[in-house]
């Protein structure tokens, strides 16, 4: 790839300073005869009298037209077409930049006041060379622009400029320049004597350059409108303008090596120490040409001069994560306002990495891998410079030395965080990293590594040497040793890593990891350290032995590997892994694109264990001692610990005791998390792949600890949650649909997920699967589990989308993975895929489970899908933590909330029931009292009534008495009667009274009659004695009674004469 | 709603580490038993379908990890359940003393109708046993939960001891049915109500029995 990158690099190059050179060499009479086309010759030619000048005539050529393209770039404001169109504006805009520049450039002068009169001896000698170079390019320009006189003149006047600049551009300058952009807060400190001579130097070419820099503006013009046309180029060079001037120095190395190896080619000899002169020079001019910054980077520039290569693995480190933000891009015109911006605000580098990095973007254009490209370079120059065996070497060192940069720069960050907060925000990482003693240091400790031991850790060990005074941690203590690890690295995660890094770290999972690492073992005591590093020494060297028998074995064809070994074996690249083992920081800064490939395609199985330990750092005598002194000790977990020996996965029999011990270990010496559930699952493929309980021991606990696994295992499982969040929002952004369905199955992450972050997918996935996925963790993080996750929701999707929740759940955790089981294992498919393996450099892996059926995985599909269809960054990481962490926050508060109102509700509950039980028995004793109350009325009621009755009976007994007495005494009813009776008593006496009357009268009548009768009678004797005798008696007696009777004579007569009548009378009287 | 069975039914089985949820779950609900079953991490979920009375009653189960630990993530589990089995190991004392924690946990996180049940597991050790049945028994009935001693290992009350945990839930459900019915009789002022309204979205059994 490297290569590749190199070639792409040199061929837009020769697009690029086509223009360029073709001035150069219608200027120069020197190199007629070469090709004019190579600027790269054209510029050796020139530089022949002073070697490194012509090398900085190459970079001038290069910043100029970097310069050129911002120029442009404001003018042209995006639109590329515009710009060859725009030509004839142009001139006035250099100009007015050029005054701009030359207003700076006094700016700079000032300090240049300060400069050892050698070093503008030097410099002045140089410029000699340089201005002449330059010339030519001035005439190319004038001719390609004839319409634009004076920009010619301009160029002619900065022909001058340049030539002055060139001098600058000695190898150690330009070297510093770029340490300077790395560490601008280093330089500050650290610069002192050196940097004022380049800042002297600087400022004499500055007028210089600025002239050139018209010049070169207007070659630019054309470059810049080729430049234009790659929008990736653009877009990447806008992010890093306005992310990060660390992206952007990335590009501007690139362009130097692009220059560089053109040099190198011209130039075999030279090839190496003429192109970091000349990536020196580039940078300078970048750095002069614009503002104050250049002198203060200037400045630095001696002191980082030493390790340009290290530079330049940085650089690739920046580069990289600028490709990947390829999505992020901005539009052009945001870009060429920013640098505009910058331009107003000279303050900044960033303009100068701005202006280089538009410079690469047009030498890129073609390119597709611009961090490759770079790495290539880098190799290329070893390849080049074939003279001198000691050189590959020298080159081989300083790579090494690379590393530590980036650790400084963490260490920097995190110690000088009050600079970072003080200096404008886009350049956080420099401003922090001024007060760098350490990089000075540093990068002295670097040379010594050139001469000699590649090691890559040797650097970052001085790197935490020289900073161990800080450090004031016993070592004794390995809770110590843990504890600020695992606080710092949380705290950088979410806190420092972004001010420290942000384009590369947010965007890289491995450059992220690599930086956190680095950072650990710089927090770390030294005698750990060291022990850490004589693990390393102890691993290559067991790798080496390995390797050695490998080589062997390969020779000898050995018959009995199996063919899926023998494919691993021929397959991989053993030169890369070798160069993993020996170096690898170099490789983390260097290649992580080739790293992450490699990884992606998996560790070989055989070096797997080393490759993990060596990664983690997780093996040192002192863990071994530590292993072996808790091993003794009883820990109060083992009972659990055992249950579940024998229901872990993967775990052969023979290593269960292993298991057993290494967990037990763990337990004593993480009593916080002791022995949590799933921990035996992360031990086992570790344990699988070390060679003894130590190391197990050691992988266990740097993943707990430095890989921060532990946030899993303890209480409340914070870790986990955390995890579980980040998952869920990933799928929102990544499978929109399928997060919903899940939402509305009411299927929660915590139903699936838990087993596979708990145990690293080992709960139910294949074991092939799992080691594979350890290969990405140990690199990138454990972070790196949800984009194993994630992929495989994205790729069961469609499956998923159609399930309900029963079937959602059981395909969730038993058959995701099996989207990636291979077609049933007939011969064909199965040669067949071997083809395709082969042809993909893929390997499938076979995986036998428990009930003997062998089944077949796309092993390297999974880890391939997972690691290039989903895209995950720190960055977004972070924002997903920092919003749970809100979202917890409130949780939390809420829990509270209602754990207390749980609380007051328990006890209200409480009083409530007891009210209410006494209110049951206020209510009971109530309805007594009422239904005795009740009885009462009723009673009362009825005496009422009773009452009522008896006065009644009462009444009418009174009244029945006073009847009684009253018809007692009521007088006698007949008192009326007498009335009546004697009425008719009268009457009565009346008539008794008439009758008696009557009756005399009767009775007087009677007498009368008698009388008469008597007389009668007598008479009648008388007459009858006279007759007889005279019936004288008888007429007596009524002679008598007549008397008697009355002594009317009238009724006498009447008496007598009725005698006969008076019979009758009588009756009459009778009747009457 | 669903017409493949008339009641769904969630329940929970908590208990110490190690005292055989899954295997009860499995034995249960696939009716096999493995001696080296993997622990729980997390939660498990296992679906069977059983008669009941003539209804077809579908019973989500929730297995659970018994580490304290993982209580971050069953606990959210209890709310949604209508009925939780404890379950404990007859031959470890020490799980039969966690039954008291683990109904403080129901207690705090469950809801307040939820059903319990206590099964002591692995009654085929009888010779290793150390918790009585008479012990147990009585805990259970002073915590007013029915008690069964099961073996997943020779499936001795397995089947039995989720059949009577349905068989409450089902009871209790047609009981507060009636209750709610008589509760919306009684008072629609009431915030009995909103309180229905919750039941009811909480348990799709109050919906599908009423389809029924």
């Amino acid at each position: 790839m490297a290569k590749k990158g190199k070639r792409k690099n040199k061929s837009k190059q020769s697009q690029i300073t086509s223009n360029t050179g073709t001035i150069a060499g219608d200027n120069t009479s020197v190199n007629q005869n070469e090709t004019i086309n190579d600027p790269a010759e054209v510029t050796a030619d020139v530089t022949k009298p002073d070697d490194l000048n012509t090398e900085e005539v190459a970079d001038h050529d290069t910043t100029a037209e970097r310069a050129d393209e911002d120029n442009l770039n404001t003018s042209i404001t995006g639109d590329a077409s515009a710009v060859p169109a725009s030509a004839g504006d142009v001139p006035e805009e250099i100009s007015s930049n050029i005054a701009n520049e030359e207003q700076e450039l006094d700016l700079n002068t000032l300090p240049n006041l300060k400069v050892d009169r050698e070093v503008n001896e030097d410099l002045s000698a140089k410029e000699g060379g340089q201005i002449e170079a330059e010339v030519p390019t001035n005439k190319l320009e004038t001719e390609i622009n004839e319409t634009v006189e004076s920009i010619s003149q301009l160029k002619e006047s900065e022909k001058g400029n340049k030539v002055p600049r060139s001098p600058h551009a000695d190898p150690d300058i330009a070297t510093d320049t770029h340490d300077n952009d790395l560490n601008k807060d280093a330089q500050d400190g650290i610069v002192s004597g050196t940097t004022v001579k380049q800042d002297v130097e600087i400022g004499k070419n500055v007028d210089q350059l600025n002239e050139s820099q018209s010049d070169l503006h207007i070659d630019d013009f054309d470059i810049t409108s080729e430049d234009l046309i790659d929008e990736d180029n653009l877009n990447k060079t806008g992010i890093d303008e306005s992310g990060n001037a660390f992206s952007e120095e990335p590009l501007e190395l690139e362009v130097t090596k692009k220059n560089v190896e053109d040099i190198g080619k011209s130039k075999e000899s030279d090839a190496e120490e003429e192109v970091v002169p000349s990536q020196k020079n580039i940078e300078n001019y970048s750095l002069t040409s614009p503002k104050k910054d250049k002198d203060t980077s200037l400045g630095s520039v001696g002191i980082a001069a030493e390790s340009t290569q290290d530079e330049l693995e940085e650089i690739d480190f920046n580069s990289q994560p600028v490709t990947e933000e390829e999505p992020i891009t901005k539009a052009d015109e945001a870009e060429i306002a920013d640098k505009e911006s910058h331009n107003e605000t000279n303050y900044r580098p960033e303009e100068e990495s701005v202006n280089n990095v538009e410079d690469d973007a047009n030498i890129k254009s073609n390119e597709d891998n611009e961090s490759k490209s770079v790495s290539g370079v880098v190799d290329h120059d070893r390849e080049e410079t074939p003279e001198n065996s000691a050189r590959p070497t020298q080159t081989l060192n300083e790579v090494d030395a690379a590393p530590p940069p980036l650790p400084v720069r963490n260490d920097e960050g995190s110690k000088n965080l009050e600079p970072a907060i003080v200096s404008p925000p886009p350049l956080p990482m420099r401003s922090t990293s001024t007060p760098k003693q350490p990089s000075n240091g540093f990068k002295r400790d670097g040379e010594p590594s050139d001469n000699g031991i590649p090691n890559a850790w040797t650097p970052a060990a001085s790197l935490l040497e020289t900073k161990t005074p800080i450090s004031n941690r016993s070592f004794g203590n390995f809770e110590n040793y843990a504890t600020p690890a695992r606080s710092r690295f949380i705290s950088t995660s979410s806190n420092q890593m972004s001010p420290v890094d942000p384009t590369i770290a947010d965007v890289n999972l491995i450059v992220n990891r690599f930086r956190v690492a680095s950072e650990q073992i710089g927090d770390v005591n030294p005698s750990v350290r060291e022990g850490i590093e004589a693990g390393h020494s102890l691993l290559i060297s067991s790798y080496t032995q390995l390797l050695s028998h490998h080589d062997e074995g390969s020779n000898e064809e050995p018959v009995a590997v199996e063919d899926l070994e023998l494919k691993e074996l021929s397959t991989t690249d053993w030169t890369f892994w070798t160069g993993v083992v020996n170096n690898f920081a170099t490789v983390a800064n260097q290649s992580p694109d080739k790293l992450e490939e490699e990884i992606t395609r998996g560790i070989p199985r055989r070096i797997r264990g080393i490759i993990w330990q060596l990664i983690a750092s997780s093996k040192s005598q002192e863990i071994e001692d530590l292993y072996q002194t808790l091993f003794s000790t009883e820990s109060s977990h083992e009972s659990n610990i055992k249950r579940d020996l024998q229901r872990t996965n993967f775990i052969p029999q023979d290593k269960v005791d292993s298991l057993f011990n290494i967990l037990r270990v763990y337990s004593i010496f993480d009593p916080d998390v002791g022995y949590t559930q799933g921990m035996a699952f992360i031990a086992t493929p570790l344990l699988l792949n070390c060679n003894s309980e130590a190391e197990a021991f050691g992988l266990l606990i740097a993943l707990m600890k430095n890989y921060n696994v532990r946030s899993f295992f303890l209480p409340e499982m914070p870790g986990l949650m955390l995890m579980m969040y980040q998952f869920d929002r990933l799928l929102e952004e990544n499978v929109p649909t399928l997060s919903n369905h899940l939402q509305r199955e009411g299927v929660r992450s915590s139903m699936y997920a838990t087993q596979w972050f708990l145990t690293v997918f080992a709960y139910k996935f294949p074991l092939e699967f799992v080691l594979r996925i350890f290969d990405i963790i140990f690199f990138e993080g454990i972070e790196s589990l949800l984009k194993f996750a994630v992929n495989l929701m994205i790729k069961n999707e469609e499956s998923l989308v159609t399930l309900r929740f029963d079937k959602l759940l059981t395909f969730l955790k038993n058959e995701l993975f099996e989207y990636y089981l291979r077609e049933p294992s007939d011969a064909e498919s199965v040669v067949q895929t071997d083809l395709e393996a082969s042809v993909k450099g893929m390997s499938s892996a076979e995986v036998v489970l428990d009930h003997g059926h062998a089944y077949e995985y796309h092993v390297d599909l999974f880890v391939r899908d997972a690691m290039n269809d989903v895209h995950i960054t720190p960055i977004s990481l972070n924002r997903y933590a920092s919003e749970y962490e809100d979202l917890h926050q409130l949780e939390r508060v809420k829990q509270d909330e209602f754990e207390s109102l749980r609380v007051k509700n328990f006890q209200l509950e409480k009083e409530a029931s007891k009210l209410s039980h006494e209110y049951a028995l206020l209510d009971e004793e109530h309805i007594s009292i009422a239904k005795e109350l009740i009885q009462y009325r009723l009673d009362t009621e009825t005496l009422l009534d009773e009452n009522r009755d008896l006065t009644k009976n009462v009444e009418t007994l009174e009244t029945q008495l006073s009847d009684l007495k009253a018809k007692q005494s009521v007088p006698n009813p007949d008192a009326a009667l007498p009335v009546d009776l004697r009425g008719d008593l009268e009457r009565t006496m009346k008539r008794n009274t008439e009758v008696v009357a009557l009756n005399s009268q009767l009775q007087d009548r009677i007498d009368d009659l008698e009388h008469t009768v008597r007389r009668l009678i007598f008479e009648n004797k008388k007459y009858a004695g006279r007759q007889n005798a005279v019936d004288p008696p008888v007429g007596d007696a009524t002679q008598t009674a007549s008397t008697t009777d009355g002594g009317d004579p009238r009724e006498r007569t009447s008496t007598t004469s009725t005698l006969s009548s008076g019979w009758s009378g009588f009756k009459k009287v009778f009747k009457k | 709603m669903n017409s493949e069975y008339d009641y769904l039914f969630k329940l929970l089985l908590i208990g110490n580490s190690g005292v055989g949820k899954s295997c009860l779950l499995l034995r249960f609900s696939d009716d096999t038993y493995t001696n080296d079953y993997i622990s729980t991490i997390g939660v498990d979920f296992k679906i069977k379908t059983v008669e009941l009375d003539g209804k077809t009653v579908k019973l989500q189960i929730w297995d659970t990890a018994g580490q304290e630990r993982f209580r971050t993530i069953t606990s959210s589990y209890y709310r949604g359940s209508h009925g939780i089995i404890i379950v404990y190991d007859v031959t470890d004392q020490d799980s039969f003393d966690g039954v008291k924690m683990w109904l403080q946990e129901i207690d705090r996180y469950a809801t307040s109708t939820v059903l319990k049940l206590l099964v002591g597991n692995k009654c085929d050790l009888n010779d290793k046993r150390v918790v009585e049945y008479d012990v147990a028994k009585e805990f259970a009935d002073a915590n007013n939960m029915p008690f069964l001693e099961t073996s997943a290992l020779d499936s001795t009350n397995v089947e039995e001891a989720f059949l009577t945990m349905a068989r409450q839930i089902k009871e209790s459900m047609a009981q507060q049915k009636l209750q709610n019915g008589a509760n919306g009789q009684a008072g629609n002022n009431q915030q009995n109500a909103n309180k229905n309204v919750n039941l009811n979205g909480q348990s799709l059994t109050n919906q599908s029995s009423g389809c029924c």
